[in-house]
């Protein structure tokens, strides 16, 4: 027998294939939308075939972390194709996760370009539902670091293709690498790794209204707010509550008269609200079933001769969008004036801080137990007896601790080094550092930034209303993923003008910040005032938290937006401000509405269908939109009072794409996306955002 | 904060969502019936019910069952583990209350009212009070308390009108 002859490499006729394929790759790449270079693996043996000299796949490695009995296996028993697939088996786990990972070296890990999209697919079956697809990325400045969680990948028996589109490759980074992460009991098979470039092509965007390209546009309503609006809560059905309570007015304080509104932005009317106490100073946040949790309230004003200060009410309520009605719940274990509210990934609320009925400091940590809808009594609840001061920013962390980010209202010589991490459950508070001016961040503001998977925190400014400096342009900023996580100065925030265009000194910065999470995944921050109640400052920024820069220079609020102002983002992508009460004890009752600069960009992308409002944790929900989106994402309605929103976030939805058909990949972790009503932005190609829809999480 | 410490956080979180979600089953505590608070003794003062408080620890969330087949259980990654970090000191139950100033908010409200907030402090630069006052729309101010800010020069309990 006669083998046949093998050709030559570059024969006549292979030249010839070859340059068919590449004069057909160049019409396709050149010719064909939406694609930039779609189609090649870029993966090194994802196929698993290619095996080292112990047998195991070359560019693959044993990874993972924590306590379990586990063992990983090249199987020979129906791969998904060729002889070999991946099986990782965990007999017993305690914690941690195991995974096959890309090699993360030069030589193994795909390539890819700042800017663009990838498909990241593989074959899996799994016995187990706790398995997650975990990307790293190369970052030319910091090594390999972790990026994102993509998708839970559900229990399969026959073979199943799951295919994640990954966010946009940050700036500086070189090459990524992924692998499927099993961290429960059970049987994790893997087979065909494939990595493609998606990246969808960039329209040209074109702008016809002048400076509102760049900076945006804000517009005064022709009407005014019928309350003062101190606090500010967007409800599930996109209208917004505004609480007044006694508003800051001593004499709607003695009256009684209490006030709530109603705002509905889609006729920019109002409904009027029966307030059953005085919520002036309480807190807010949004339960799982969109109601709204008030705590506290004003028990009282301090007295001209400072024999007592302000005090705190107990009571509690109920807010029902549904009934537009406050019901009464049981009383807090302590008065609460200027209480913080957190939602935790159970949707139970904790509260902290604040001034008790005696105008003393409340020590107590308040638990509102979601399921029992009441607040637990002070020997249920875990106490640390820490007294955390007035509004503290307590911001959930992805494992349910609380980070304590600095920010704050009032107070002057806050202890230790400003601001801590905090958790619940072990009842210890382990201290951060870091913060720069601890004592001069009264009333700036927190964020967690976009997306919240990345667990970064940013802090903006502040004063200090007790020795009445200059308020401060300093920025912070925080990885909660790093192992001992320490503030590191952001850029200054960038300065603005005072009354009658006054530019700003070098150093001056200002306090009563607003930040608001948008749609296209960067922050929004606007109003201020550089003084105790005084001399509001006119500038507005927007954050970009891939770069960590501000781009200055946006549209900036006619309206002073001072003490007892606030911001917000409205279902429809535009952000709504609230509220000024300087020192001469008047008020401004006028709204502004801000359009960002991406309203002015285009058409908006439509999500013409949903699967469903309801989804679970670790699920896959189906949209339909009528053109190609870049991202989407959950934002938590805004609760916001005094520059304090702890539970605004941005959850990133990895995009599993099939065309105009969008699979969104939810998170299984509540902490950081806990359960409640959300806003779902899709971003079109052009950087517009998508008017919101309303999806139900948990 | 050690790795032990860390997975507590998460195990305390993924406890109560699963408390939450009814995921869980037997192990999980039940829903509590509201503890006596023990009676105050010796309390010197105020009205405020937190504090001296000398309580039992609460009951630890903490579950030991796994989730159901087909939901996946939260995924925490190990972060900000602390290694380095001490715990701050616990404290101890108060006995006293946490004093905070009677002008809580920097404003002094011996004078106007009380809705109006003359600073505890002008800003820096500030070389007349007065002057600042009125630029900063203040009208016919008056002082109902003790007038640190030397601003009732007659004595009329009105600022900065003589």
């Amino acid at each position: 027998m006669t083998s046949a002859p093998s050709r030559p490499l570059f024969s006549g006729a292979n030249r010839v294939r070859i340059a068919q394929v590449l004069v057909l790759t160049l019409v396709l790449v050149v010719l064909v939308p939406g694609r930039s270079s779609a189609g090649a693996n870029l993966l090194a043996n994802g196929g698993l075939e290619a095996v080292d000299s112990t047998g195991f796949p070359l560019c693959w490695e044993k990874s993972g972390w924590g306590d379990s009995t586990h063992t990983f296996e090249v199987s020979h028993a129906a791969p998904h194709g060729g002889a070999n697939a991946m099986k990782v088996t965990v007999a017993a786990i305690s914690n941690g996760d195991r995974k096959a990972m890309m090699l993360e070296n030069p030589s193994c890990a795909p390539n890819v370009t700042p800017g663009h999209q990838y498909d990241a697919s593989a074959w899996y079956k799994s016995t187990t539902a706790n398995t997650v697809m975990t990307i790293f990325r190369h970052d030319v400045a910091q090594g390999w670091t972790y990026w994102t969680d993509l998708a839970t990948l559900p229990v399969a028996n026959a073979w199943t293709k799951k295919t994640v589109r990954t966010p946009v490759v940050p700036p500086g980074t070189d090459q990524i690498a992924w692998g499927i992460t099993i961290y429960g009991v059970g049987i994790l098979e893997t087979d065909d790794y494939t990595l493609i470039d998606a990246t969808e092509d960039t329209p040209g965007t074109t702008c016809s209204a002048g400076a509102a390209c760049t900076k945006g546009a804000w517009q005064v309503m022709p009407f005014n707010s019928p309350v003062r609006a101190i606090h500010t809560v967007v409800l599930k059905n996109g209208d917004v509550l505004l609480v007044a309570g006694s508003g800051n007015d001593p004499d709607a304080f003695a009256q009684g008269t209490f006030k709530t509104s109603v705002y509905h932005p889609r006729t920019g009317t109002f409904t009027a609200v029966a307030t059953p106490a005085d919520l002036f100073c309480s807190g807010h946040v949004q339960l799982s079933d969109g109601r709204v949790l008030i705590m506290g309230g004003n028990k009282d004003y301090p007295a001209a001769d400072a024999s007592h200060g302000y005090k705190g009410l107990k009571d509690s309520y109920i807010f029902d969008p549904a009934t537009s009605a406050y019901t009464k719940v049981n009383d807090m274990s302590a008065g609460s004036w200027y209480p913080s509210a957190t939602v935790m990934g159970n949707g139970d609320v904790i509260s902290l801080g604040g001034l008790g009925e005696d105008s003393s400091g409340t020590v107590a940590t308040q638990y509102f137990n979601a399921a029992q809808q009441r607040w637990l009594s002070l020997g249920e609840t875990k106490q640390t007896w820490n007294f955390w001061g007035l509004y503290p920013s307590m911001i959930l962390m992805q494992d349910g601790r609380l980070f304590y980010s600095g920010s704050h209202v009032f107070g002057n010589g806050t202890p230790g080094t400003g601001a801590s991490i905090y958790n619940y459950g072990t009842e210890a508070i382990t201290p951060v550092g870091g913060l720069q001016r601890k004592d001069e961040r009264d009333q700036s503001m927190s964020v967690l930034l976009p997306p919240a998977q990345d667990q970064r925190v940013l802090t903006i400014g502040g004063g200090n209303i007790d020795s009445n400096p200059d308020a401060n342009r300093l920025t912070d900023i925080i990885d909660l993923k790093q192992a001992n996580p320490v503030y590191q100065p952001g850029p200054l925030l960038p300065s603005g003008t005072m009354t009658g265009g006054v530019p700003q000194t070098a150093t001056q910065g200002k306090m009563y910040v607003s930040t608001v999470l948008l749609p296209d995944g960067k922050v929004f921050e606007t109003g201020g005032g550089l003084h105790n109640r005084a001399d509001p400052v006119y500038e507005a920024s927007m954050f970009d938290p891939v770069t960590s820069t501000f781009n200055a220079g946006m549209a900036t609020d006619p309206v002073p937006r001072t003490y007892h102002s606030s911001a917000f983002l409205l279902p429809d992508g535009r952000v709504m401000a609230v509220g000024d009460n300087p020192g001469d004890g008047s008020f401004d009752m006028r709204i502004s509405v801000y359009s960002p600069p991406y309203l002015f960009k285009g058409s908006r992308p439509q999500i013409t269908s949903l699967s469903g409002t309801q989804w679970a944790y670790g699920s896959t929900n189906t949209i339909k939109v009528d053109e190609p989106i870049t991202r989407a994402a959950l934002i938590r309605p805004e609760a916001v009072t005094h520059s304090s929103d702890p539970n605004q976030r941005f959850v990133d939805l990895p995009m599993t794409v099939n065309g105009t058909t969008i699979g969104l990949n939810l998170t299984s972790n509540p902490n950081l996306a806990p359960p409640g009503w959300y806003m779902l932005f899709a971003l079109g190609t052009n950087g517009v955002p998508s008017v919101a829809e309303w999806v139900h999480v948990g | 904060m050690n790795r032990t410490r860390l997975t507590l956080a998460a195990v305390t979180g993924i406890a109560a969502i699963f408390t939450m979600t009814g995921m869980a089953v037997a192990t999980l505590r039940a829903p509590s019936i509201p503890a006596a608070i023990p009676a105050a003794t010796a309390v010197p003062e105020p009205t405020d019910t937190t504090w001296p408080l000398n309580l039992p620890p609460a009951a630890d969330p903490t579950p030991t069952t796994q989730p159901p087949p087909g939901t996946p259980a939260p995924y925490v990654q190990p972060f900000a583990d602390q290694p380095d970090t001490k715990d701050l000191a616990p404290r101890p139950s108060p006995k006293t209350p946490v004093k905070m100033p009677a002008f809580a908010d920097g404003c002094n409200h011996a004078y106007g009212t009380r809705n109006q907030c003359v600073p505890l402090e002008f800003p820096p630069g500030t070389t007349d009070k007065c002057t600042w006052l009125k630029s900063h729309g203040f009208k016919k101010l008056t002082v109902q308390g003790k007038d640190t800010h030397l601003l009732d020069r007659n004595a009329n309990h009105t600022a900065c009108d003589g």
